[in-house]
């Protein structure tokens, strides 16, 4: 079970490795790029929809997105092989030759400025070639063998002419743009940074292109400039950082040998030899055998570059990115399915159209624009799988070191070979000096020679015209006998043409004189010859050394190569496993983060729990204290009541008592006073009852004063009671704050281990982009953007139906014709030519603001604040955007219904059906602008026109 | 497995929207000139201290060092004009400079210019990239290396501005391989920049309707994805509306009527006075030119003139600049593609010469009030401190604080930002 799932992953992680793909009876070639780079069905990643397919084809293939009504009728249709019959209908569609014409201008001129030939002239002659379906390695040769003087190939020559025929800048074009290598920073030493760029491999290409120039013919009152060729010779070139050590190449392309040249007497190299006005051509052209070999099949980094252009017109990046750095430490996702594509592609005899099919069908090319949903599930293999891959790296690497040691062997040997010629080739160059110098003295005699005798011929003639004057003139004399001015004349003709034969004569020395200077010198141009063939024979077995070197170097330069690549693919696999396995671990670091955030936010509400809990205690104890303070304030009313009341009794009872004493006294004095008697009778009872009352009230007093210690007592103890659980509830305070804090440190902890995803995601992310796992983000082109903006707001089907009406009127077509296909499909293209012309003038504006420099590299996205500020303020877009017959505005303010209004928005603009959330928004926008309802369905337009969405394909 | 691709980056967002709404508020309560126009004293400082700016006046056609900077009076190439002293005891300069002589403590002249090229467009082009133009490789200018190299991320505004004498504008064709978002935004004849009014029939409200419409459409797609690429597409819109709100910064008519004055009401008076409004407002890099100096008829007559023009309108530059503490942080240039022969020919011109010519820095790490390099007695060839476009070059940039010597990482590819084959004059760096 586990192994069956870690083949699984191998195969979904898999970056061409031969060992980890079954073999399928289907070779087709969509088939083996899904061999290579297929996950299992099932698993991640999903296909895409069936609306994200068709924006995306149309616009990789035709450079616009569809109609509506088509989006409609695509979305519709059951069949089950929909996707394949749209790549057809898309393939054979005239708007497929406009968009990969273009695309194709693009990547040759990069918006190269006229000079010899318009670029009008330039795209039709690559449109007329991708309606042909021209094979790429025809398209090659023709550019590159087109010197000009053919009418009919004069646009292809446009590649050199508009270059200014410089030789560096085709080397660092042609290696470029034919061989993916950008060899600019090897021109004058090894490349700094790529160790597979040597010095020697520009000079190589430059030697190709070196003896190419621009000539300028005079043709009547105009000049026409053609691309000439001298005959070529060795370049010789040394390091700027190893000075001294001196280099030597003849014409040598990537991944191929020196060439072996015929060799020419100098003099002898020309079919038309260089001179004024005249455009030379050797007899052996380097630029022809350049064209030759390159495209014949053979090449592999010809072919793999082509291969991966194409791969990035469909994918927006290629298997090597940048599509001009390819070289072994900048391997491609998949070094063996390029290499696949390569000779594939070359044995399909470099159809492109076919080419682009299979990539639009391969289930690759289908992949959906979003991630990945269940990573998780794929990244529990990761770890062993991982451990599984790593094991495979020490072999690797040994295999790369070696083949890499065998190569610089072989490298230093073959640069041996080539000091070794260095100086026999000296001396062929000095032999050659001698007699081009030789050749020249006599080329120069012959000259005077040939000069003298015309001299002397010419002489001649004229005295015999003379002579046959003069005889003339006699005879007319013997008619006229009495006219004396014409024997006077016939006498004159006969002296000038004595002295004319005298003068002839008179050359005849000189001629003499001439033709002995000639002798020596061309017996010194023979004597120099013999040089020459001492060097070519010394000079032989050395470059035949040379070439052998070569030729044994070369396998060993590509094994080396694909060893580097196959290291640094499966270096890109670990990684990409690692991104996964990571994903794994910083998932559980989040899920334990999560937990543990879990237990302190629920210790965090026990605490919480306890604390209010506790609230009830505590106001219980309040409310003790609270009736104890009462019953102690009572208690202390009773005893002052108590207190008082004892005073009033004992102030009475002194009162009396006093009043008995005075009595008692008054008695005495007054003896037996009946009255006073009675009176203190009456006191002394009054006394007694007097003192039970100061009694009582003295034991009231008594009895309030034990109440009211007995309260106060109560009150200490309750306030005792409240005061502890005060202390208790500063507690569990305490313990939530503290439980607080360490569930926001769980919180902070459980946001970084996120924020770690995050950054593991971002990163798988591109891994996955950048393996083709998940569909990449591709920029419009400033023409895809001007065609798709066309398309959407109906101004093309407008202009195609304004052109259809036209047509019919003048040329219209049977009801036959009608029922044929291929009238129908001339027609079309017709069709779509003449609303090209009415539109194209807007391409420019778009060039302006989207497209990058001229003779920079295109395919750089950049988004500037003037690109906005067009699409905002100028009158283009909001021009495009007003209600006209039909288009996408109209559409939206004649459709009541604000839902069915979304539809159109939607599909219309980005084809495809809107969700829930956005139906609801456009509703509620329309909804709230009922006044101003066709304004309002312009800016829906323009917004959704202006999105990311819009701007790019994915 | 959740994946919350927002997370952080909107933070980021609404970070930077914050820092460009102060920047807004900053652009709507311009007033007259001056490091005043800052309602955020602390932005003002922060561009003060850390943002080093340059300005290049280029001086169309060729600049005649004898009628400016080297003057030679009384020998067989000086022409009819005097030189006088400057604010440096011993320093002296054409007498058609007579204000810019009043402000030598700011400058350094250096006199020993050799480029051995007196082609104007190739003269131009390594004067302005530092290299000499290649067939198969292109260079970015001055501007967009600055433009690249010092503009703050966060910036709004374009950081590399070319003031046209003439023409409706547009973006420059000057950055080569840093690509178009560091190419010039040109102000034709210094009007603001193309496309920054909103159209006369569009009611700003309908404006706002729609660009909030499309960023709610915006955000939901880069939900899906967001990388640097959607980043930049998303921000390009901000940036455009922030142009919008920002346009006075470059409506030099917001300057008071006395500074145009000062600098004089012809084109180039005005071109110069926006030039210290847009690095007031913290532009990187501002060129405008002053034309045209291809004196091959007339020269001494021609000079009298542009010199008079050039001399008011400069010396109140610097002189503002100084006043304003600006010079600390911005390196000015006066340069040409070369300059003109010592020997006057029999149309009373000067021809093309780029063998001991002159150029005039001011600012920054520049040392102030100096001179560097000697031409010999009659200016037909430089005696000391000989110097090149290329050396000159890796000055400029050393002196704005940027590291030559380093590379840009363009597409993977690291590309050195100035010609490895040589480098800065030490000299001219304090």
């Amino acid at each position: 079970m586990r192994t069956s799932v870690v083949i699984v992953l191998q195969v979904w992680i898999a970056v061409g490795f031969p060992q980890t793909s079954e073999v399928r009876g289907d070779d087709s070639l969509h088939a083996v790029i899904d061999q290579h780079l297929r996950p299992v069905s099932g698993l991640v990643p999903a296909r895409c929809a069936d609306a994200e397919f068709l924006r995306r084809v149309s616009l990789d293939l035709c450079g616009m997105p569809p109609t509506s009504d088509e989006a409609r009728a695509f979305l519709a249709d059951t069949a089950a092989h929909k996707r394949d019959q749209v790549v057809e209908k898309l393939l054979a569609s005239p708007q497929h030759a406009r968009h990969f014409a273009s695309a194709l201008d693009l990547m040759l001129m990069e918006r190269r400025a006229n000079t010899h030939v318009t670029a009008d002239e330039w795209q039709a002659w690559l449109l007329k070639s991708v309606r042909e379906n021209k094979p790429w390695n025809v398209l090659v040769r023709e550019i590159l063998v087109a010197d000009g003087d053919d009418p009919n190939q004069r646009p292809a020559a446009r590649f050199m002419l508009d270059r200014g025929s410089e030789p560096n800048l085709l080397t660092h074009d042609i290696s470029r743009i034919f061989f993916g290598r950008d060899m600019q920073c090897a021109q004058c030493h090894d490349h700094p940074i790529v160790a597979d760029y040597l010095q020697s491999d520009y000079h190589g290409l430059l030697a190709y292109v070196a003896p190419g120039y621009a000539m300028v013919r005079k043709e009547g009152d105009k000049q026409i400039t053609l691309q000439a060729e001298r005959a070529g010779s060795d370049l010789s070139f040394e390091s700027v950082f190893v000075k001294g050590t001196q280099h030597r190449t003849g014409a040598r392309m990537p991944d191929d040998t020196a060439v072996d040249e015929p060799f020419f007497l100098p003099g002898d190299e020309y079919q038309v030899a260089p001179a004024d006005n005249v455009k030379s051509v050797p007899k052996f052209s380097r630029r022809a055998k350049l064209a030759e070999l390159a495209t014949q099949g053979g090449n592999q980094a010809f072919n793999q570059n082509i291969a991966n252009r194409l791969w990035a017109h469909m994918f927006g990046r290629g298997l090597v990115h940048p599509l001009d750095l390819h070289h072994p430490d900048n391997a491609a996702t998949d070094p063996e399915l390029l290499e696949i594509l390569g000779i594939r592609f070359a044995a399909m005899n470099y159809n492109m159209q076919s080419f682009l099919r299979e990539i639009a069908l391969s289930e690759t090319y289908q992949r959906a624009f979003d991630l990945p949903s269940d990573l998780a599930s794929v990244a529990e293999l990761a770890t062993p799988y991982l451990a599984e891959i790593k094991q495979q790296l020490p072999q690797r690497e040994q295999a790369a070191k070696e083949s890499a040691a065998v190569y610089r062997k072989a490298l230093e040997v073959w640069h041996q070979t080539e000091a070794a010629t260095l100086p026999a080739a000296g001396e062929l160059d000095a032999a050659r000096n001698v007699f081009s110098a030789a050749k020249k003295l006599v080329d120069e005699a012959h000259k005077a020679l040939d000069d003298v005798i015309a001299q002397q011929q010419t002489k001649q003639k004229i005295a015999a015209i003379l002579q046959e004057a003069a005889m003339a003139t006699q005879q007319a004399a013997v008619k006229l006998p009495n006219d004396q001015l014409l024997p006077d004349t016939a006498q004159k003709l006969v002296t000038k043409s004595a002295q004319l034969t005298t003068e002839a004569t008179a050359l005849v020395t000189t001629i003499a004189e001439k033709t002995n200077v000639l002798k020596p010198l061309t017996e010194a141009l023979d004597a120099a010859k013999p040089a020459i063939d001492a060097a070519v024979t010394k000079l032989a077995p050395l470059k035949a050394a040379m070439m052998q070197a070569e030729q044994a170097m070369l396998p060993l330069r590509r094994k080396a190569a694909t060893d580097s690549q196959m290291l640094a693919a499966l270096g890109q696999q670990i990684h990409t496993t690692q991104s996964l396995a990571q994903l794994l671990e910083r998932n559980q670091a989040i899920m334990v983060a999560t937990a543990l955030a879990q237990a302190r936010a629920t210790e965090l509400a026990v605490a919480q729990q306890q604390l209010s809990e506790y609230a009830n205690i505590v106001t219980q104890h309040a409310a003790n204290v609270k009736t104890a303070a009462e019953s102690r304030a009572t208690a202390t009313t009773a005893t002052n009541v108590a207190a008082a009341e004892q005073t009033r009794e004992n102030d009475l009872a002194n009162a009396i008592a006093a009043a008995l004493a005075s009595a008692e006294s008054a008695l005495q004095k007054a003896g037996d006073d009946v009255e006073l008697a009675e009176v203190v009778i009456r006191l002394k009872a009054r006394v007694t009852v007097a003192q039970s009352a100061v009694d009582a009230a003295a034991s009231l007093v008594n009895a309030a004063a034990t109440t009211m210690s007995s309260a106060t007592e109560l009150l200490a103890a309750a306030q005792k009671s409240s005061d502890e659980s005060s202390t208790e509830q500063m507690r569990r305070q305490q313990l939530i704050t503290e439980a607080t804090n360490a569930m926001s440190t769980a919180q902070i902890d459980l946001a970084a281990r996120q924020a770690d995803m995050q950054v593991s995601v971002s990163e798988l992310e591109n891994r996955l982009i950048n393996n083709f796992t998940t569909a990449s983000l591709k920029p419009l082109t400033p023409e895809q953007l001007c065609w798709s903006v066309f398309r959407v707001t109906g101004v093309y089907d407008r202009s195609w139906q304004a052109e259809v009406t036209e047509l019919d009127k003048v040329s219209p077509l049977t009801e036959a014709q009608k029922q044929d296909a291929a009238v129908v499909a001339n027609r079309n293209v017709e069709l779509e030519q003449k609303t090209y012309e009415k539109l194209k003038s807007n391409i420019g504006t778009f060039v302006t603001f989207y497209g990058a420099a001229a003779g920079q590299p295109q395919g750089d996205f950049f988004s500037t604040a003037d690109q906005a500020l067009f699409a905002a303020n100028s009158g283009s877009l909001n021009g495009w955007v007003v209600p006209a017959s039909d288009n996408v505005t109209e559409r939206i303010i004649k459709q009541p219904d604000s839902r069915l209004a979304a539809h159109e928005l939607y599909v219309g603009i980005l084809t495809r059906i809107p969700t829930e959330d956005e139906v609801r928004e456009v509703t509620s926008y329309l909804n709230s602008r009922v006044a101003d309802r066709n304004l309002a369905a312009e800016e829906l337009v323009w917004a959704v026109l202006n999105s990311a969405e819009f701007r790019f394909n994915h | 497995m959740k994946i919350n691709y927002a997370c952080g980056s909107a933070d980021h967002g609404i970070a930077r929207r914050h820092f460009l709404g102060s920047m807004a508020a900053t652009g709507a309560g311009i007033m007259a000139g001056g490091l005043g126009v800052f309602s955020n004293p602390a932005i003002a400082a922060q561009l003060r201290s850390d943002q080093k700016r340059i300005v290049v006046f280029n001086m169309h056609g060729g600049l005649s060092q004898l009628e400016s900077w080297d003057p030679k009076p009384g020998t067989d190439t000086g022409g009819p004009f005097l030189a006088i002293p400057t604010s440096v005891p011993g320093i002296h300069v054409s007498e058609l400079l007579p204000q810019t002589a009043q402000q030598m403590h700011h400058l350094c002249l250096v006199r020993g210019v050799n480029t051995s090229e007196d082609d104007h467009g190739k003269g131009a082009y390594m004067m302005l990239t530092g290299r000499r133009q290649t067939p198969a490789g292109n260079f970015p200018q001055l501007g967009a290396v600055a433009a690249k190299a010092l503009t703050p991320v966060a910036s709004a505004l374009p950081g590399h501005i070319l003031i046209t004498p003439g023409g409706s504008g547009g973006r420059g064709n000057d950055s080569a391989y840093l690509g178009p978002k560091y190419s010039s935004v040109q102000l034709g004849n210094g009007n603001p920049p193309q496309n920054t009014i909103r159209p006369e029939n569009m009611a700003e409200t309908s404006d706002t309707a729609r660009q909030d419409f499309r960023r709610k459409v915006n955000d939901r797609f880069l939900n899906r994805r967001r990388t640097a690429v959607t980043e930049a597409f998303a921000y390009s819109y901000e940036q455009a509306e922030q142009l919008m709100r920002q346009r006075d910064v470059f409506d030099v008519t917001k300057e008071p009527a006395t500074d145009l004055e000062r600098y004089g009401t012809h084109d180039f008076g005005r071109h110069c006075l926006l030039a210290r409004r847009l690095l007031e407002q913290g532009i990187t890099c501002v060129q405008l030119s002053h034309s045209n100096y291809d004196t091959h008829n007339e020269n001494f007559n021609f000079h009298i003139e542009q010199m008079g023009e050039f001399d008011r309108s400069f010396s109140c530059f610097v002189a503002d600049l100084a006043a304003r503490g600006m010079l600390e942080t911005t390196l000015l240039v006066v340069l040409s593609e070369f300059g003109r022969t010592p020997n006057i020919n029999q149309y009373y011109g000067r021809d093309h010469w780029s063998k001991a010519w002159s150029v005039c820095l001011a600012g920054c790490r520049i040392p102030r009030g100096s001179v560097y390099g000697k031409t010999n007695a009659n200016g037909t060839e430089v005696e000391d401190g000989q110097v090149d476009h290329g050396a000159l070059f890796h000055t400029y940039l050393q002196a704005a604080g940027v590291d030559s010597t380093g590379s840009f990482d363009i597409d993977g590819r690291d590309i050195p930002i100035a010609d490895p084959a040589t480098g800065a004059v030490s000299q001219l760096l304090t």
